[in-house]
């Protein structure tokens, strides 16, 4: 069983105080990879529901090829048990004028990452949404590195971030535009909520253009949910249960609508209230 | 229906209001003025019943029950209701959203149809978009904020209601729509606090009572028109 080292810090990962630093350095075990292709001008929508029960750290790799005119609908459900530490590596490749909608949802662990590193060829379109939550003292991030490697290619990223109490999550987001990505186009949203008492969110979304006509803009946001939130909903009958339900629910909106199918936007939304 | 009695706040720097009582009965519409600073939004926290207000002395009688032990939910589930002078922003939630959980909160009796019917009129009567049911609200917007505010206080009919600078911020039309709304509003069996900043927004509404406050002093006007005869630009000449 082979080992591998996400952590290095060339790669790109979080730097700052406050990472999970006792996993740097240390290698998880690698559990094995699958693989999803989409042959040239298909289209398809595929459910990953992943519940992880494995013990200790491990890493598991999932390869998505989406050949030329493709279009690919992938949603990520990840419910991780309080103790499971692990990181799943996202290796996608978009050839010329593919479309891949990628959904993650992200819930708990105590470690509990997605590194997802996309290259793009030329007209090709990125589109990734979803939520890094964790209320169980533990750390949910979401890491893309996306690199725009032919002209008019498009990535758009929309991710949310919630913690609770003592809980934390991340966001990088790294974008790089080839000097052969002319006229790309980049977009980063990064909304963050804190619900509880020592919660942190992190957001680091980067952009290294090195190429002409290219568009890029980012926004990065973190709010608290504070006492002035609690009490203006409970001014109008509001229990504080319910109040916080409601903030939390109307947060979760934003990238919910995303999600193409009611169905899975109903197993979410459940994922997500308990 | 409202009394408040010998109500102190203060903290180490600080007294905030200063052995306030009022009084007020089914019909009254009270208005406060006084500049900012003077202390009139405690007023409104204390009787919404913010926990983290620093009430040192004095109490607030609801039809002659005490609210001390009434949380803010409760208080609100008696029928009062209290507008924000600064709403916080409630990312992702819509306007309509808002509404449907305060009425699912408050045990509205109405439909989903005939809620939003009373939505959407109302809407148009106070002179909002179309769309703002399904916007989320931003604070930024004076006009879209203060006239959500009233939207709140018509749709959910409280028994007393207390408006924290409703007219601040707005032109003239608005503040006209505003008070027409609100004196509509207002019936025999209603109390209404109105805090402002601004003698020309009482000139819009129809109050029976005027008080000026300055620096935690509240002091009631023999007449409600008094306060036309002077120019306000010191309000401590009414103590």
């Amino acid at each position: 069983m082979t080992t591998h080292n996400f952590f290095n810090p060339d790669r790109g990962n979080p730097d700052w105080q406050f990472s999970p630093e006792e996993y740097y350095e240390r290698d998880f075990k690698f559990l094995g990879a699958s693989k999803i292709e989409l042959n040239k001008n298909q289209e398809d929508a595929i459910i990953l529901r992943q519940t992880p029960t494995e013990r200790g750290l491990y890493a598991k790799k999932l390869h998505i090829e989406v050949e030329a005119g493709a279009l690919l609908n992938v949603v990520v459900l990840n419910d991780s048990h309080n103790s499971t530490e692990q990181v799943i590596f996202y290796d996608i490749h978009l050839h010329d004028g593919a479309t891949l909608n990628l959904g993650i949802f992200a819930k708990n662990g105590k470690f509990n990452k997605h590194i997802i590193g996309v290259m793009q060829d030329s007209e090709s379109t990125f589109n990734s949404y979803g939520i890094a939550s964790n209320d169980v003292r533990g750390c949910t991030e979401i890491v893309t590195k996306v690199v725009h490697a032919g002209f008019q290619s498009a990535s758009n990223q929309t991710i949310l971030g919630i913690s609770g109490e003592g809980s934390q999550t991340v966001y990088q987001g790294m974008i790089v535009g080839e000097p052969n990505a002319i006229g790309c186009e980049i977009g980063i949203e990064n909304v963050n909520l804190i619900t509880g008492i020592g919660g942190r969110c992190f957001s680091k979304p980067e952009t290294y253009v090195d190429t002409e006509f290219a568009s890029t803009g980012f926004v990065s946001e973190t709010v608290t949910l504070g006492p002035e939130h609690l009490f203006y909903l409970q001014s109008r009958g509001l229990s504080e249960k319910d109040s916080k339900e409601l903030i939390t629910s109307g947060f979760k909106n934003q990238v919910l609508s995303f999600i193409p199918n009611e169905t899975i936007q109903e197993e979410i939304t459940a994922l997500f209230s308990n | 229906m409202l009394k408040i009695k010998n109500l102190t706040i203060e903290d180490e720097d600080n007294k905030y209001v200063d052995n306030l009582s009022l009084e007020t009965n089914p019909g009254e519409l009270h208005a406060v003025i006084g500049l900012p600073g003077a202390g009139k939004s405690f007023i409104a926290h204390a009787i919404f019943g913010n926990p983290e207000l620093a009430v040192t002395s004095g109490e607030i009688l609801f039809k002659n029950k005490s609210l001390a032990k009434k949380n803010i939910a409760d208080r609100s589930k008696l029928g009062i209701f209290t507008s924000f002078q600064d709403p916080p922003m409630l990312s992702g939630v819509t306007n309509f959203e808002l509404i449907r959980a305060v009425a699912a909160a408050n045990k509205d009796k109405r439909t989903s149809n005939e809620l939003t019917a009373a939505f959407k009129e109302l809407c148009k009567s106070l002179g909002l978009s179309s769309s703002h049911g399904s916007k989320v609200l931003d604070p930024d917007d004076i006009v879209d904020t203060r006239k959500n505010e009233m939207l709140q206080l018509l749709l959910l009919n409280p028994k007393l209601f207390v408006l924290d600078e409703i007219d601040a911020g707005l032109e003239a039309d608005d503040m006209q729509v505003i008070g027409d709304h609100l004196n509509t509003f207002m019936t025999s069996t209603k109390v209404g606090i109105i805090l402002t900043k601004n003698p020309a927004f009482l000139d819009v509404i129809n109050p029976t009572h005027v008080h000026v406050m300055v620096n935690g002093i509240l002091a009631t006007l023999d007449t409600p028109d008094l306060y036309k005869r002077f120019i306000i630009d010191d309000y401590s000449q009414f103590l």
